[in-house]
Formats: structure tokens, C-alpha cells, sequence
């Protein structure tokens, strides 16, 4: 492999080509289908229901960046979701990483291709340098790139932005070799390193940038602790790259002060870790299914992507051994990722005592149970290295270290029995599920023991005949490890399943915008509204302001298992300035809860099973009965019956049904009962029973270990006119709040401009007035009376001015500090840095343009200027008409010629700008070209 | 330089200034000449008229110009009392002097000949363009750069002083004066050896910037109206960068204007047509860049090169002002007809020196298009020229101007307006009633000696709803009496002030009586 360059290079084109002929969008979008509100006729199940948070989060923030980016307006405020908060700052937001530039030029779906496949592309570069820096030969680290890449961290966290950040991991490694071994251009390392970490806090994940910053730190001091200048440098260089992402930092740390983010996670300090026992993974990773594949439960108290993080295969993993253990020769960087992969080994897993390490702060808040990806990292160095020097030097394998590998291989041994001793329960069950797991299973553990018995094989063969075979050949068996079992993890979908416009969203489209608040069943859940324009109550958890999250909790403290409100008053609806309501059940009936314990799965699998409870009803018109049904990744076609009898008579008083088609996985349903009178205090009993269920067309309710279901009587409440209803199907209906506003002021008001970070109000009222709006309070944020400042009160969450009598405009305004400060910090960063690399470049070099470039008449020059203008000005023209842009007004109150003709002045400024550019830069290039070939 | 080279460059520069003054200057108008500008002159009227009266300029009074631009006109003011005539004379005299001074030194740095200076001295006195704000940038730039260049750190000092005024008579050209300064700072860095050299000169810089400031801060807080002055600039930013500027009109789409039929005079006219000259100017600098990058890459570069190039970028900045205000294209030449002089003195040398057939042929092209740029350009503006031939009359005549006019030639039917409207206000009201004029004339307020009850003497100005509804709640606020509709005032891009002002034109029907006085329209508050 002699010129790797041209093979990144190539790999970088075909990725480009790939992502504008794939089809589809690579974004497990059909997730969606989960939600009640999604339904569809024919439900198929999703292709992989662990990936939520990049469709209900990721996805919808990017695609709100990228509208307002093309509106002219930076997106410093989300006014989507729960009234208001920051967007920018909430670092995910990711909006300045250099990755999501191709979501804002490219489409949709070519950019979520060119994202991802980007990702583990810089990833595979970055490790293959790092590799070369530890002077691995090119194979050894191509090898190392891919062993590294096509780990499991960064499959299964590629829609995150973790990997934004994690891939940038082995740059920084490489870069601290370099400053290492360099001499005379040490300072390109350095500016490269502050911009790397720039990068990484654009990449918009603060943990695992924390993560980084710490094991890096650890090696740099480990490296370079014999060069204390250039420890020093190194360490002004990181600090250098914090400044320079200052932008993004300051108003981030100003966010987490004020948002729930720390409150929420210092509740929950102890779900950092991962169970000891679910390390069995990193060596089986199936062994308890996959959430890609047809079986998959969270039996290990953890989900599959956390436990997985740190799998590398079998083979790797047993390279990594062996190295650490020094079979193969030792070095430095062995012994440090050896000490350093065992260290986050025991955090990961909690052991004793070095995730004392955790109770350190920063590390007490941070998700530790991620370290796994650098711990696979680590273990894939170590592999490589081993595999370096097994290949290189010359070896002699003793009769001690055969036997000791052969202990090490024992475990294998026990698989293949294993996979065998399953067989025959296989048989015993032939048509159920289990033993199709079981099956699946077997097939699972032989191929994992022949690929790693192939790989061996091929190890073998290597070591034996050094220049014969090429090390490449181990890769098949850690293909068949790793990119094979992974391959669908991340899936593609469909155009309609790219969040499509059902009927509940057209309605909510087709309405006065307003915040929707989801109670009961999570039917529009918060962020995945900014898909489709709307507002919503709540925000992605961390991210809302932390007072307003605070009045929430308040106003609406009754949640379900999904942590949505399960019961709602007009009064706090309109406190908060909630206009709809998406609910489960009718919100105008009188709730009587029965019985609330969820923790068992009642099954109605045959037709024999009954599910009974008694109860005594409190009113007597019964309108709706609330259950919660599992209906587990499963087509089913059965149907539910519910009936009402009195217990003693069993005189049947009323009955419903449900096909079990609409019923979905943990979600409530209301069942209607259009003529059920009961007499309070009387005992009834409640029945549910199938006809046509059996063990593989069945679904459950949800109850108690009495075998009691989940269950809530509605009644009819006559006096209860505060919702209107607006829409409704299959246990999903829309309301309407009356007398809602965002806008509290006893006189005139009305919006003359609503835009996230602006708000102006004309207001008009005959006395002294308090103006109160719906908007959290939250620092940068400043009132103004008719252009002159004022003072911003804080009503604890929301914002109110004091407006003097008479005619006048308020204005709300967004203007923070942190963002302006950064900036400032920013731009004098990247001005030193810039300075310091130009000035050492200019020592470096002595360029000096050849005789023939010098000879060349001046005319010569103003003859391939007057081309490269005429011909850019064409292309450009071109463009221009090829691609017209419509440019949207923009909101304001003048009263000019641009108002008056709807002229968008910003179109002359982007015309204009990028013109200049398009000119300048055809132009010299043009010329570069020219005068290249002249001095050729 | 050598010291007798000096004193014979400043001999000769008084002796232009000299002659330039004792003709007059095409600069605005003549200073004895010609009908009052109501908007461009009258603002400066208007502002004088109010801090005489003892208003604070930017805290009473909204003034989009700095206070250096001002208050020196003010202090005149006080001395010979306010008129029409001082304006006039002490601007003339002020951008005479700058003219001279940075065409003079700036074209001898740059080694042109004594012709060619004339030449783009010439184009920067004929082009009515050419003012205090453009000049103030320019001898910063040259000051910086000589700060650079020489040893002795008064150029330094004075750099920072020049920089820190240029903000003072106008934030925008100040922040086009710190970038283009900027620039020359961040090249000296890179490439000088003597970094602590450049630190030290930098400091000073940045030392008598802040200087400056401290005593405006101290002078303006004392005052109490250098918060008001911070507002200012901050909304003038917002709003002169945004959709909400009072005045400007699209940028010219080359395309459309581009005509349909193949015919060469169509074509020609196309070319020559003062829309399209404003795409010729941004192709100058356009090549300005690349002749300067091809130098700089080539390795040929001098150190005049740098003032070109600063010269260059500051002129960049100032076309882009035209970008929804392409009517100030004047404003906006100035660095463009130095760098003229700079090219035309190499292309002359070119022409005479060169034995090659080639590189004649291709300079004489290259002269002759800035020839007739230069030429179109002054075709545009020959009433200008032609003014300045009508001066020895109008130095002789006998003047009969109104009050507040001074020793100035106006046409007969504006002094009738005048004086018709100075008798009304003397007569109705007194010397403590405030007056609003409805149109953009802010010279009114002068002539009238009369306060303005709002902050807004242009009331365009008052752009956003924001703004209208104060200037709304200041005439209901001072209950003001007369409100005066000038009939023949001219509309900015033909938006007429009742479009602009819907509130306080709704208010005026409401609330005031009004009646024709010649061709005004005067409202009269109904209760009195």
C-alpha cells in the first residue's frame, strides 16, 4: 500500500458519490411508528427502536438550524419548545461543527449519508495517522484504522454527537506524537491541536469532550514528561483551543447554570455505571439479542448501546490480552493503554476502588459508563501494536507462552459447547419464540467461534510466512465480527417514513400556532415538533430553563412511566399558555383510578384467559375505561373484549372491544363505552378476555403481581366545558384550551413581530400598566418602551415591563453577553493563532518564485485576469439563473422602500458577497493554474 | 524627505489650498451660490439651531454623524452666530484642506507626478463627494502606514489620534478605518522581523486611541448624553445594515438592465450608463486585488504597494455602503481616483519607456479605460462644474437673503418661501414654542429659530414603528401647536412622509386644523 493518500482520497470521493446515489435517509425515522399518534395500518416494526433520541432530537434541531441559517437569522433561541430557550448554547445544537455545514448546503437526505459516513471516514484517516505516528508500517495501520473505526462505539453512537467528538480522539493522540517528534515546525502542531479542540467543542458533546480532555491529558504528560517546554506549549496550545471555541463555550456554561441539566443529573449520579455482569458483552455481544435484529430485551439492567460501547471482537480483544500482557514484547505506549484500558474498565464497571474516581466533581455528573469507547480504543492500540510486533520482529513463541495462550483460548472452547448444548432445546420448542432466539443465538456464538478460530488461523499463517501473505487477510474475520453484525444497526428509511405529515400533525398545522402539551402517551414528543413547525410545552429534558421546568413540575406534578403529565386543569393550562392538548383519554370525564401498579405483564394469549377485577364505581355514567397494553414488536391481528358485570348477579352490563392492530407498547388506550350506567357503591366486575389470541397473536395489559390490570374509570362530567375538541381517532384526541394567551395586559396589545430572539408588542391603555409575557426569564434577554431600555422583570418563569399610559411599542430582545464575550475571546484567539502560525510559516519557508514566473509580461497577467473575470462573471450569471433563490422577507415595522415594494435587501448582500468571492477565487485559480503550467 | 523637499511640498500645497478656496470649490456648492440644500446642509442647520437652544445633540437630538462632525460647526456657530453661509464656508474649507492634504501626501508616497496629482485632485474637488468622513479614513490610513513605516513614534500617536476621530465624525467610516488599519497591523506582525518594534508602535496606537476616548467619555458624560451617543451608533448599525434603513433603494440587477437588442449604440449606453458604472467600480477594486496578489506572489511587491492595498480595501468598505444606497456613489470615489493617479502614473511610464509593441498597446487600453470612467463620471456631475464657472458673479452680486441665510445667492422663489414661512412662525408663535416640520428640510428649524418637539428634525428617520410612535407621544407629550407640510418638499425614493409616518399623519387629521399658506399646508392644533 504505497499511496495511501490516493486511497483516502478515493475514499473520500466514493463516500460523496455514495451519499447522492443512496436512497432513502439515513435516519431511523421509522420510530415514529411507535408513537400512537404514527400509527399506521400496516405497523411494521422499526428497524431499530434504540436510536429515538436522532429522530426526536437530533434530527429536528438540525433541520431548524438549517432553516433559520437560510432565513439570514444564527439561531440563538428556540421559541419551539416550553416558551423559549436556548439554542445555541445548549451545546448538542452542534450548529458551527464543520460536519453539518453539508446538512445546510447539501439535501437531506444526500447530507445525512455524508454526515455519518464522514464521521467514521475521519475516524478510519485520524486512527490510520495516529498509527503511522507510532510508527506502525501502512498496512499495520490501516489495519489500526479500521480495527478502530468499525469498533462498536462508534456504530452504535454515530447518530450522536458523541462520535462528533470522539473521532477527533486519535487526531489529538497523533498530533501530541508529532509535537513529540518534531523539530523544527513544532508550531503547526501546536495551532493544529488548539483548533482540533475547537473542533471538538464545536461537536457539541460537553462529556465526552470532558472525556477526552482528560485521558489526553494523561497522555500528553506521559509522553511528553521528558520535555517540559514542550508540555508547556502543548498545554497553552489546549487552552489556546478552548479560547478559540469560547463562541460556544461561554454561552454554554451561562445554559448550565441555568437550565435543569445539573439538577438533573445530580439526581441520577448513579446510574453512571454499567453492571459488572453485562461485561459479558464486549466478548458475546448478542448474547442477549440486538435491538437491529428480530430479539432484544434490557434484561442486564442497562441497554444495548451502553453495554456494547466497548466491543472491538473477539479476536482484537484477544490481541489486546495478550499484548497487555507483554506475550509479544513491550513498550511505553503498550503499558500506557494497557494501565490506562483497565482504569476505565473498573470506572465503567464500578469497581472498587478506582471508581472512587468518579466522586471527583465534573466526573460525579458526567456519564462514565461511556468511557467504554475509549477503553475499546485503547485495547485496539494494544492489538495493533502486538499485531505489529508479531508480523515484524522476530518472535519465538516459548512452550510457556503456547501454553498460556491456550488457556486464554479455553473460553472458546466453552462457546462452541455452548452453542451446541443449545441445540437441542432448539428442537424442543420448534415453533416458539424462544427457540427461534435460541437459534438465532447459536448461529450467533458459531459464527463468532469459526471467525475467530479463522482469524487464528490466518495469525498463524502471518506469523509463520511474514512476506508472503498480506495482514490484510485478518481482516475478514473481524469483518465477519464487527461491520457484519453491525451492518443494520444503523438503518435507512424510507421517504414517507421521514417524519411524515399524519393526520393529527396536518390538523395542528392547519391551526393557529400555539403549545401543544402531550398527556398520557407521548404522541408529539418534545423536539420532534421543530420537524413539522410547531410549538411545544416541553423541551428535550436538559434543556429546558430550569425555572420554568421548576413551575411545570408545579403546576403539573402527576406523571406517568412515560415522564409525561397524566392529568391536567384548565386553570394551570393557561398559567403556562398551553393552547392544545394531544391526550389518550377525554379530558372532560371524571377520573377514578383503580388500580395504578404497572410492573407485570398480564398476558390474554389464549382464549381461555380472563383477566377480572372488581371495582366500585364513584359516579355512574361510565364513559371510558384507561388501560396500558404491551404489544411487544409484534404484528398482532387478535381482538380484546372488556365487559362490565355486577359481581354478584353476573348480569352483563355494557361491553367493548379493541383490535389489537391499534394498540401499541406500553401506551394507554381508553377504551369507549357509549351506554354504561352503574350505581355507585354497588361491586361490578371489569373483564378482559380474547377469542382469538394465542401464544404468537396476543398482546398484554400492564398490572400488578395479583393480576390485576392498569386501570382507570372515566365519567361523564357534565359541567366540564373548558376543552373543545378539535380531532380525534383510536384513542388519540387533539384539544383546544379556551382563553389562552401569551400576553397578559389590560389594554391593547398585539404582535407586531414575533421572531425567536425578537419580540415587539404595540401596546395602548389608558393607565400605568404591567405587560406580562410568556417567555422564560432567562440572562441576555432586555426590554425596551419606544427604543429606550427599561427594566425586564422576572415573574418566576416568565417576563413582565412596566408600560406607562398612552400609545407604545415594547420590544423583547435577545442579546446575550456570554455569546458577544465569546466572540470577542473567539476572534482575538484565532487572531493570535493566526498570527504566531503565519509568522513561524514565514521563517520556515524561503519560497522564492521561479525565473520563468518572473519573466512573464506583466500584460501576460492582465490578459488571464481579463479570462478568469469574464469567464467567472459568466459561470456566475449561470448559477444565478440556474439556481434562483427565493429569499423571504424579513419582519419589521418600516415603513420604506423596501417595505413598500417587498424587497429582501438581504438578497443584494448574499448576491453581492458571494459574487465577490465566486470572482476572486475563479480568477486566481485560473491564474494559479496558468502560471503552474508556465513554470512547469 | 529632505527638509527643503518639505518645505517646498507644503508651500506648494498652502498655494493649491490657496487657489482651490479663493475659486470655490464644486465640493457641495458654492459657498455664495446657489438654492439651500433642505436635507444634506439643512441636518447640520437643524442640529445647530436645537444646541444653540440648548438641546444635547444624540440625547434631544437624533443625529446619525459624529460629534466631531458637528460640534466644531457648533462652536463657529456660537462665535459668528448660526447661517447657512457658515455651513457652508467651514465645510468647503474643512474638505478643501483634507483634499489637499491626502491626494498630496498619499500620491507622493506613492511617487506620482505633480501632474497627476493635480489630476486626482481635480476628480476629488469636481466629484461632490469628497467630505470630512471620507477624508478623516483616509488620513488615518496614511498616518497608519506611515507608522508603520517610519522609525519615530510621533506617527504612531498620531495614527491613534487620526483613528480615534475618524470614529468621532462617523462610527461607520471609523469601523472601516480600524479594519483597513487592522489589516496593516496584523501584515506588520506577521512579517516584520522586529515584532517588538511593531508591539511598541502598536501600543502607542492603541494608547492614544484610548486617550481619545477617555476625554470624549469624560467630556460627552459630563454633558450626560454619551449613553445617548453609544444608543445612537448601536441603532444606526442595526439599522443601516438591516431591511429598516430610511432611505435606499435596491441594488441595480445588471441583468435586467442589460438591453434586449443586439444594437451597439444600446449596447454601448448599456455600458457607459450610470448604474452599470457602479459594477465598473467594484471591478476596479476587483483588479486592484489581483494586481496586488499577482505582486505579492510573484515576489515584486514594494512597500507602496501596501498603501494601495490599504487605500484598496478601505475604498472596498466604502462602495459597500451602495449595496441599498447606490445613490451616494460619489460618496464613494474618492479612494478610487488615487488609485487612479497611482495606475495612470505607472501605464504613462509604461507607454513612453516600453519598446515593446505588446506592452504599449495593452497600457494604452488600460489608460483609456480609466480616462473615460473619469470622464463619465465627471459628465454626471458638470452642473457642479459649471456652478463653479457662475462664481465671480455671484461673489459680486448684491445679496437680499432672508434671516439665518448669510452672504448666499439663493433663487427667488426660495426666498419667498422662506420669508413667508419666518413671518408666520415670528408672528404666531414665540421664540420658546417648538414648530415640527412634517417633511425631510431640518434647515426649516434654523431659518425658523424654532425648537422641533420630537428628536427627529428628518422625520424619515423615525423609520421603525418604534420610533414614529415617539415621535408620536413627543408632539402629544409638548402638545404641539403647528405642524408644517411643505407641498414641494422632495420625497426620498418617492416614499412621501405621510406613507413613511401613517401614526403621525392619522394624528394630524385627528387632532390639528390645517390651511394653505403659498405651498404649505399648516395644521393647526385644534384646541389651541
Amino acid at each position: 500500500m504505497k499511496n495511501v493518500k490516493y486511497l483516502f482520497f478515493g475514499l473520500f470521493i466514493f463516500i460523496v458519490i455514495a451519499s447522492f446515489i443512496l436512497p432513502g435517509y439515513f435516519l431511523p425515522s421509522d420510530i415514529l411508528s411507535t408513537l400512537p399518534s404514527f400509527h399506521k395500518e400496516q405497523w411494521i416494526k422499526p428497524k431499530n427502536s434504540l436510536l429515538g433520541d436522532s429522530v426526536f432530537q437530533f434530527e429536528p434541531w438540525r433541520q431548524y438550524t438549517k432553516s433559520r441559517l437560510l432565513h439570514g437569522e444564527f439561531p440563538l433561541w428556540n421559541d419551539q419548545n416550553s416558551k423559549g430557550a436556548a439554542y445555541f448554547a445548549n451545546m448538542i445544537s452542534s450548529i458551527l461543527y464543520p460536519l453539518n455545514i453539508f446538512y445546510y448546503i447539501f439535501p437531506v437526505h444526500v447530507s445525512l449519508y455524508l454526515i455519518h459516513f464522514s464521521k467514521l471516514f475521519f475516524l478510519f484517516l485520524f486512527g490510520f495517522l495516529y498509527f503511522r505516528a507510532l510508527l506502525c508500517s501502512k498496512n499495520m495501520s490501516l489495519i489500526g484504522g479500521f480495527f478502530v473505526t468499525f469498533s462498536a462505539f462508534p456504530f452504535v453512537w454515530l447518530q450522536w454527537p458523541q462520535t462528533n467528538v470522539f473521532i477527533l480522539f486519535p487526531l489529538l493522540l497523533y498530533i501530541t506524537e508529532k509535537i513529540l517528534q518534531s523539530r523544527t515546525d513544532t508550531y503547526r502542531w501546536y495551532v493544529l491541536m488548539s483548533i482540533v479542540y475547537c473542533m471538538a467543542i464545536f461537536g457539541g458533546h460537553p462529556e465526552t469532550l470532558f472525556h477526552i480532555a482528560a485521558i489526553h491529558f494523561c497522555y500528553i504528560v506521559f509522553r511528553l514528561r521528558n520535555d517540559l517546554r514542550k508540555l508547556l506549549h502543548t498545554l497553552i496550545a489546549i487552552t489556546g483551543g478552548f479560547l478559540l471555541g469560547a463562541v460556544q463555550l461561554l454561552p454554554f456554561i451561562e445554559y448550565l447554570f441555568h437550565s435543569y441539566a445539573l439538577v438533573e443529573r445530580s439526581q441520577i449520579q448513579n446510574d453512571f455505571f454499567l453492571p459488572l455482569k453485562s461485561a459479558v458483552l464486549l466478548v458475546f455481544p448478542f448474547l442477549l439479542g440486538a435491538p437491529h435484529t428480530a430479539f432484544y430485551r434490557p434484561i442486564l439492567g442497562t441497554n444495548f448501546q451502553e453495554a456494547i460501547g466497548g466491543y472491538v471482537g473477539i479476536p482484537v480483544l484477544f490481541l489486546g490480552i495478550l499484548g497487555g500482557l507483554g506475550f509479544f514484547g513491550k513498550n511505553r505506549i503498550i503499558t500506557f493503554w494497557t494501565t490506562t484500558t483497565v482504569i476505565l474498565f473498573a470506572v465503567v464497571y464500578k469497581i472498587w476502588p478506582f471508581y472512587l474516581l468518579t466522586q471527583i466533581p465534573v466526573f460525579s455528573v458526567s456519564a462514565n459508563q461511556r468511557f467504554t469507547g475509549f477503553m475499546a480504543f485503547g485495547i485496539a492500540v494494544i492489538a495493533v501494536l502486538t499485531l505489529q510486533n508479531l508480523t515484524k520482529e522476530k518472535i519465538i513463541i516459548t512452550q510457556k507462552t503456547k501454553k498460556r495462550i491456550l488457556y486464554l483460548l479455553a473460553p472458546l472452547g466453552m462457546v462452541l459447547l455452548l452453542a451446541i448444548g443449545l441445540l437441542p432445546l432448539s428442537l424442543e420448542y420448534p415453533s416458539t419464540r424462544e427457540s427461534a432466539f435460541i437459534a438465532f443465538l447459536q448461529i450467533h456464538l458459531l459464527a463468532l467461534f469459526l471467525s475467530v478460530v479463522t482469524f487464528l488461523f490466518f495469525l498463524w499463517l502471518l506469523v509463520r510466512n511474514k512476506k508472503k501473505i498480506s495482514p490484510f487477510i485478518l481482516l475478514i474475520p473481524i469483518f465477519l465480527q464487527t461491520v457484519a453484525l453491525f451492518w443494520n444497526y444503523n438503518p435507512t428509511t424510507s421517504q414517507q417514513d421521514y417524519y411524515p405529515k399524519t393526520e393529527l400533525i396536518r390538523t395542528l398545522q392547519n391551526l393557529p400556532k400555539g403549545s401543544v402539551l402531550e398527556v398520557g402517551n407521548p404522541q408529539l414528543p418534545q423536539n420532534l415538533n421543530l420537524a413539522y413547525d410547531l410549538k411545544h410545552i416541553e423541551n428535550y429534558d436538559v434543556l429546558e430553563i430550569k425555572a420554568f421546568k421548576d413551575k411545570f413540575n408545579a403546576l403539573f406534578p402527576d406523571k406517568n412511566h412515560w415522564g409525561k403529565v397524566d392529568s391536567v386543569n384548565e386553570k394551570h393550562l393557561r398559567e403556562l399558555g398551553i393552547a392544545y392538548v394531544i391526550s389518550d383519554y377525554d379530558l372532560r370525564l371524571v377520573r377514578q383510578k383503580i388500580q395504578t401498579d404497572q410492573n407485570k405483564r398480564l398476558p390474554l394469549d389464549s382464549s381461555e384467559t380472563k383477566i377480572i377485577t372488581d371495582f366500585k364505581p364513584i359516579y355512574s355514567d361510565l364513559r371510558e375505561v384507561r388501560i396500558i397494553t404491551a404489544n411487544f414488536n409484534r404484528e398482532n391481528t387478535c381482538l380484546v373484549t372488556i365487559s362490565f358485570q355486577k359481581k354478584e348477579t353476573k348480569e352483563r352490563i355494557a361491553e367493548s372491544e379493541i383490535p389489537c392492530t391499534n394498540v401499541n407498547n406500553n401506551m394507554f388506550y381508553s377504551v369507549t363505552f357509549k351506554q354504561a350506567e352503574l350505581h355507585p357503591g354497588e361491586e361490578y366486575q371489569l373483564i378482559f378476555q380474547s377469542p382469538n389470541a394465542s401464544l404468537d397473536n396476543s398482546i398484554a395489559l400492564l398490572g400488578n403481581s395479583m393480576q390485576q390490570p392498569y386501570l382507570e374509570l372515566l365519567y361523564e362530567d357534565t359541567m366540564n366545558n373548558a376543552y373543545s375538541l378539535l380531532w380525534s381517532k383510536n384513542s388519540i384526541y387533539l384539544w383546544k384550551v379556551s382563553d389562552v394567551s401569551n400576553m397578559q395586559f389590560n389594554g391593547k396589545a398585539n404582535f407586531l413581530i414575533q421572531r425567536p430572539e425578537e419580540k415587539l408588542i404595540e401596546t395602548s391603555s389608558q393607565i400605568d400598566q404591567r405587560l406580562h409575557l410568556k417567555q422564560p426569564y432567562y440572562p441576555g434577554w432586555e426590554a425596551k418602551v419606544d427604543g429606550k431600555n427599561t427594566k425586564l422583570l422576572n415573574t418566576n418563569p416568565f417576563v413582565a415591563v412596566d408600560i406607562p399610559k398612552g400609545r407604545h411599542v415594547v420590544s423583547f430582545s435577545y442579546k446575550p453577553l456570554s455569546f458577544y464575550i465569546g466572540i470577542i475571546i473567539t476572534l482575538i484567539s484565532s487572531f493570535v493563532i493566526f498570527v504566531y502560525f503565519l509568522r513561524n510559516e514565514i521563517k520556515q519557508r524561503d519560497w522564492k518564485p521561479t525565473k520563468v514566473q518572473k519573466q512573464i509580461p506583466w500584460y501576460q497577467h492582465v490578459i488571464v485576469f481579463t479570462v478568469g473575470i469574464g469567464l467567472s462573471i459568466a459561470t456566475f450569471t449561470f448559477l444565478v439563473k440556474l439556481f434562483p433563490i427565493s429569499f423571504r422577507m424579513p419582519q419589521t415595522t418600516a415603513i420604506n422602500w423596501y417595505t413598500l415594494h417587498l424587497y429582501p435587501r438581504q438578497q443584494d448582500y448574499f448576491y453581492f458577497y458571494t459574487s465577490v468571492v465566486y470572482v476572486l477565487s475563479v480568477t486566481l485559480l485560473i491564474w494559479g493554474i496558468w502560471i503552474w503550467k508556465k513554470s512547469k | 524627505m529632505e527638509k527643503k523637499q518639505i518645505i517646498l511640498f507644503v508651500t506648494e500645497s498652502v498655494v493649491i489650498l490657496l487657489f482651490l478656496l479663493f475659486i470655490g470649490s464644486g465640493l457641495v456648492v458654492s459657498p455664495f451660490f446657489g438654492g439651500i440644500n433642505m436635507i444634506d446642509e439643512g441636518q447640520f442647520g437643524g442640529w445647530i439651531a436645537h444646541m444653540i437652544h440648548g438641546k444635547h445633540l444624540y440625547k434631544d437630538v437624533y443625529a446619525a454623524y459624529g460629534p466631531l462632525y458637528i460640534y466644531p460647526l457648533y462652536g463657529l456657530s456660537k462665535l459668528f452666530g448660526p447661517s447657512v453661509f457658515l455651513i457652508r464656508i467651514v465645510y468647503i474649507i474643512l474638505n478643501t484642506f483634507l483634499a489637499v492634504l491626502i491626494a498630496r501626501v498619499a500620491l507622493r508616497t506613492l511617487r506620482v507626478s505633480f501632474g497627476l496629482e493635480i489630476f486626482a485632485l481635480a476628480m476629488l474637488l469636481v466629484v461632490p463627494g469628497f467630505g470630512m468622513r471620507q477624508g478623516m479614513g483616509l488620513l488615518a490610513i496614511i498616518l497608519s502606514f506611515y507608522a508603520m513605516k517610519e522609525r519615530r513614534l510621533v506617527w504612531s500617536v498620531a495614527s491613534g489620534v487620526a483613528i480615534a476621530s475618524s470614529f468621532l465624525v462617523s462610527s461607520e467610516i471609523g469601523i472601516f478605518t480600524t479594519i483597513t488599519c487592522g489589516l496593516l497591523f496584523i501584515y506588520k506582525l506577521i512579517t516584520d522581523e522586529k515584532i517588538q518594534d511593531i508591539l511598541r508602535k502598536l501600543y502607542l496606537i492603541v494608547l492614544s486611541v484610548c486617550i481619545i476616548f477617555l476625554l470624549f467619555f469624560l467630556w460627552a458624560n459630563g454633558e450626560g448624553w454619551f449613553h445617548a451617543y453609544l444608543q445612537t451608533i448601536l441603532d444606526d448599525f442595526q439599522t443601516y445594515s438591516g431591511i429598516a434603513l430610511p432611505n435606499g433603494q435596491n441594488f441595480p440587477n445588471a441583468l435586467q438592465l442589460m438591453p434586449q437588442s443586439p444594437s451597439v449604440v444600446s449596447w454601448v449606453k448599456f455600458i457607459v450608463s450610470q448604474k452599470l458604472l457602479l459594477y465598473w467600480l467594484f471591478f476596479f477594486y476587483l483588479v486592484t486585488f489581483l494586481f496586488l496578489f499577482v505582486r505579492l506572489a510573484l515576489r515584486k511587491s514594494k512597500q507602496t504597494d501596501l498603501l494601495i492595498f490599504l487605500i484598496a480595501v478601505y475604498g472596498f468598505f466604502l462602495s459597500m455602503i451602495l449595496i441599498g444606497r447606490y445613490g451616494h456613489f460619489p460618496f464613494t470615489l474618492s479612494p478610487v481616483f488615487i488609485i487612479f493617479a497611482y495606475y495612470l502614473n505607472t501605464l504613462i511610464n509604461i507607454f513612453i519607456v516600453s519598446k515593446k509593441r505588446t506592452e504599449k498597446f495593452f497600457s494604452a487600453i488600460l489608460i483609456v479605460i480609466i480616462c473615460l470612467f473619469s470622464a463619465r463620471v465627471i459628465s454626471i456631475y458638470r452642473p457642479h462644474f459649471s456652478k463653479v464657472l457662475s462664481l465671480p458673479q455671484a461673489f459680486v452680486s448684491t445679496k437680499n437673503s432672508p434671516k439665518y441665510v448669510g452672504n448666499v445667492t439663493i433663487s427667488s422663489s426660495q426666498t419667498k418661501a422662506i420669508l413667508t414661512l419666518q413671518n408666520f412662525i415670528d408672528k404666531n408663535t414665540k421664540l420658546t414654542d417648538a414648530v415640527f416640520f412634517f417633511n425631510n428640510e431640518p434647515m426649516m428649524y434654523l431659518l425658523v429659530n424654532r425648537d422641533n418637539p420630537t428628536r427627529y428634525d428628518l422625520p424619515e428617520v423615525a423609520i421603525t414603528k418604534e420610533k414614529r410612535l415617539e415621535m408620536l407621544n413627543d408632539l402629544i407629550k409638548n402638545r404641539t401647536r403647528y405642524i408644517i407640510d411643505d407641498t414641494q418638499a422632495w420625497s426620498v425614493d418617492n416614499v412621501s412622509n405621510r406613507q413613511r409616518l401613517p401614526e403621525v399623519y392619522e394624528y394630524m387629521q385627528k387632532v390639528y386644523n390645517k390651511r394653505r399658506l403659498d405651498n404649505f399646508i399648516i395644521y393647526t392644533r385644534k384646541d389651541g
